[in-house]
C-alpha cells in the first residue's frame, strides 16, 4: 500500500539554521558581517583592497573570499595586511553558510570589527543563500547595463546598499546613474545607492561613513 | 545553476524523514516552488533526474507545483496576483512600492509518498 504523508519543510532550512548560528556568533562578538555580491568583474576585489587599506587604522577586518578560479584575489587582499581566507566552491555558483563556517575556523575573530564575505561573481544564485550576514551589499559597475536591477530584481530587493562602481569611466560608457538608481529604488525603496570609483577613490567617504555607522550599531 | 545544491538539500530532508518509514520505499515527492523563489522548475527536475538513479531513492518521482505570486498592496492593502514579477502595479490604487509578499517566495517539500510493499 502506498500512502501520502504531508511534511511541509523548507528546503533551505539547513542553510538558514547555520546562518542563524553564524549571526548569533557575530552578535556576541560584535562583528559586522557583510555579504558582498556582484557580477564578475564589477570590481569587488579592488573595492576591498581600497577599503581595507583606507580603514586599516580604524578597524580590524577580515575577508572570506569565494570568488575564485585562482587565489589571485585572496593574495591581493592579503597584501593590504587584512586576514584573507579563500573558499574553494568547486565550481559552485554561490557561497552558503556551511562554507563560511568552515572558513571562519581559519580566521582569528577575537577583536575583529568587520568581516567581508566576497561572494561568487553572479547576480542570481548568491541572493538565495544567507551566509549569516548583517547586510547584503551589491556592487554594480557602470560598464554593465543600467538595466541590471530590472534584470536581476531579487538581488536588489534584498540588498541594503547598491554601490555603483567605476564612475571614473562614466564619460566613456552609456550608463545612466539616475536610471539605475530609479530601477533599484522601484524594487527596494530603502536601498542606499552610492556611486563610487574604487580605483580612483572617488566618493569612497560615503561608503566608509555607512560602514562606520553600521559597525557602531553592532556595539 | 544552484538547483544541484538545492536537490542535495532536498535529499538531506528526505533522509531525515525516511527514518520514520523504516523499510519502506519513497515513491514520490511533492515540492512547492514559489514564482519568486528564484528556482527554475525545469532545472530542478533535471537535477533530480541526474542525481536520483542508482541511489537510495531510485525511481522516486518529483512533482513540482509552481505557486504564483500573491501580494498585499503597501498603500491600500488590496491583495492581488501581479501579471509580472518585476513590476507590480496595484490594480486598485496603482502603487508600485512597498507590497508585502504573501505567497510565492516559498520553496517547500509539501508531501511524500511511501510504499510499504517492498
Ligand atoms: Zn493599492
Amino acid at each position: 500500500m502506498s500512502k501520502e504523508v504531508t511534511i511541509v519543510r523548507n528546503v533551505l532550512e539547513a542553510n538558514d539554521r547555520l546562518a542563524d548560528e553564524l549571526q548569533n556568533n557575530f552578535r556576541v562578538k560584535k562583528i559586522l558581517c557583510l555579504n558582498l555580491m556582484s557580477s564578475p568583474g564589477a570590481g569587488k576585489t579592488t573595492l576591498l583592497e581600497r577599503t581595507l587599506t583606507d580603514l586599516k587604522d580604524e578597524f580590524k577586518m577580515a575577508v572570506i573570499e569565494g570568488d575564485l578560479q585562482t587565489d589571485n584575489d585572496a593574495q591581493r587582499v592579503a597584501a593590504t595586511g587584512a586576514q584573507a581566507v579563500q573558499i574553494n566552491t568547486e565550481g559552485g555558483c554561490h557561497l552558503d553558510s556551511g562554507m563560511v563556517m568552515d572558513a571562519l575556523k581559519a580566521i582569528d575573530t577575537d577583536g575583529l570589527d568587520i568581516l567581508f564575505v566576497e561572494n561568487v561573481g553572479n547576480l542570481v544564485c548568491p541572493a538565495e543563500f544567507n551566509v549569516g550576514e548583517d547586510y547584503k551589499v551589491t556592487l554594480l559597475s557602470v560598464t554593465e547595463g543600467d538595466d541590471k536591477p530590472e534584470k536581476y530584481p531579487f538581488m536588489f530587493h534584498i540588498s541594503a546598499v547598491m554601490l555603483l562602481n567605476k564612475t571614473d569611466l562614466l564619460p566613456y560608457v552609456d550608463f545612466d546613474l539616475n536610471k539605475a538608481e530609479a530601477h533599484a529604488k522601484k524594487l527596494n525603496k530603502d536601498i542606499q545607492v552610492m556611486p563610487i570609483s574604487a580605483r580612483t577613490g572617488e566618493n569612497m567617504e560615503q561608503w566608509y561613513a555607512w560602514l562606520r555607522k553600521k559597525r557602531a550599531e553592532k556595539l | 545553476m544552484h538547483e544541484m545544491s538545492i536537490v542535495e538539500s532536498i535529499l538531506g530532508i528526505l533522509r531525515e524523514e525516511m527514518v520514520k518509514y523504516d523499510g519502506q520505499k519513497l515513491t514520490k515527492v511533492t515540492l512547492k516552488n514559489g514564482q519568486l523563489a528564484g528556482v527554475v522548475t525545469e532545472s530542478l527536475q533535471f537535477a533530480w533526474e541526474a542525481l536520483i538513479p542508482g541511489g537510495e531513492f531510485d525511481g522516486a518521482e518529483l512533482e513540482i507545483i509552481e505557486v504564483p505570486v500573491k501580494v498585499a498592496c503597501g498603500e491600500c492593502g488590496e491583495v492581488f496576483s501581479p501579471d509580472h514579477t518585476r513590476c507590480m502595479p496595484c490594480p486598485k490604487c496603482e502603487a508600485l512600492l512597498g507590497h508585502t509578499v504573501l505567497e510565492g517566495k516559498e520553496l517547500l517539500i509539501d508531501s511524500i509518498e511511501v510504499d510499504d510493499q517492498q
